[in-house]
């Protein structure tokens, strides 16, 4: 009873947190769950892949109420992302628990910079000359991405935005809704995966879930009255505590 | 054959709908853990196969908005999704 309930408070927490910083949910979750928690990170991952899912459903459809998603675009990529996220999924069966936390780490240093620095405003660009040059790229990009996306349980819109903003030249609140929508699809190829291959440990999943759903929409609200300046340094700051907490085990190990 | 902007209503309608079909399922498998530890795990077993179910639905709505719309190679890509997100499930067989 008690374990239910602080799974529910590990789900709002990372949810509160990642609504309030426009995050999927992932990206926090896995090392609460990991940290916070004392849980495996092999355990963790399948959990927080099927919390993205339903976290998906609720993200992208205030983006398509408002026409923000390029349909054409996830039509193509989401083909890569998913086939990454089958590869990823099934690396992760493969791969030491050291190796995963520590490409954890990476992705948590990388996410908490870039979200320190902020993002450019919205520009709008022409882009079917763009796409028929640095398409390609992307893809390329996007199935890197789900193959980190499902080793590690996260969504990877931190990786996809900045590649349809930059590299094929969609408008950034586009590729945000974009990027909302596919990352669904690969989460749940990746939750297929784990969850025929007997690894989602059933005891975590509901109240992670619920949490995360209702800790987004709460985080949501407040991360819109809240100065972003100030969000930005307390995500770093707690992000790079995670991270610590998370490579310092596998970094020691290597040494 | 004129392409048209696509029409975003159904996938609107079967997200939000589902979405709301999941908060109200985990809220109650969730509570269930409190009595019924076994039963919740049961449960929990349905909920995610039904996301999968689930998402599978969603690719077919985005086929059929492209469909709709006459894009017919964005049509067959969503097919062609479908099926590499079926052949996750036969991960199991391998």
């Amino acid at each position: 009873m008690i374990d239910t309930l602080l799974y529910l408070l590990c789900g709002l927490s990372a949810g509160i947190l990642g609504g309030y910083l426009g995050l999927g949910g992932g990206i926090v979750m896995v090392p609460f769950l990991t940290v916070g928690l004392g849980i495996d990170i092999k355990d963790a991952v399948p959990v927080s892949a099927a919390a993205i899912v339903v976290n998906s459903f609720s993200a992208s459809t205030e983006y398509l109420k408002k026409q923000m998603v390029d349909l054409e675009m996830i039509a193509i990529l989401a083909t890569f992302l998913v086939a990454g996220g089958i590869s990823g999924s099934l690396l992760n069966g493969i791969i030491p628990t050291g190796v995963v936390r520590l490409i954890f780490t990476i992705v948590l240093v990388y996410t908490a910079f870039s979200l320190l620095k902020g993002r450019k405003n919205d520009t709008r660009h022409s882009v079917s000359e763009m796409r028929s040059f640095r398409l390609p790229l992307c893809i390329v990009l996007v199935f890197g991405t789900g193959i980190l996306a499902g080793l590690i349980g996260v969504g990877g819109g931190v990786i996809i935005v900045p590649a349809l903003f930059l590299i094929v030249g969609i408008p950034l609140s586009t590729a945000r809704g974009t990027s909302s929508f596919i990352t669904g699809f690969s989460a749940a190829a990746a939750t297929a995966v784990y969850f025929f291959s007997d690894r989602i440990d059933l005891a975590i999943v509901s109240p992670v879930i619920l949490g995360i759903i209702v800790g987004g929409k709460i985080g949501g609200y407040f991360g819109a009255l809240a100065k972003p300046k100030i969000v930005r340094i307390i995500f770093f700051v707690v992000m790079l505590y995670l991270a610590i907490k998370l490579g310092y085990e596998p970094v020691m190990e290597m040494l | 054959m004129n392409s048209e902007q696509p029409d975003l209503g159904m996938l609107v309608k079967l997200q939000s709908t589902l979405w709301y079909i999941f908060i109200i399922y985990y809220s109650a498998v969730t509570a269930i853990y409190f009595f019924d530890s076994s039963l919740a795990e049961s449960l929990t077993y349905i909920g995610i196969m039904a996301i999968i179910g689930a998402t599978l639905l969603r690719v077919i709505a985005l086929s059929e908005t492209f469909r709709r719309s006459n894009h017919p190679k964005y049509m067959m890509l969503s097919y062609l999704l479908f099926v590499i997100m079926l052949s996750s499930i036969f991960i199991k067989f391998i």
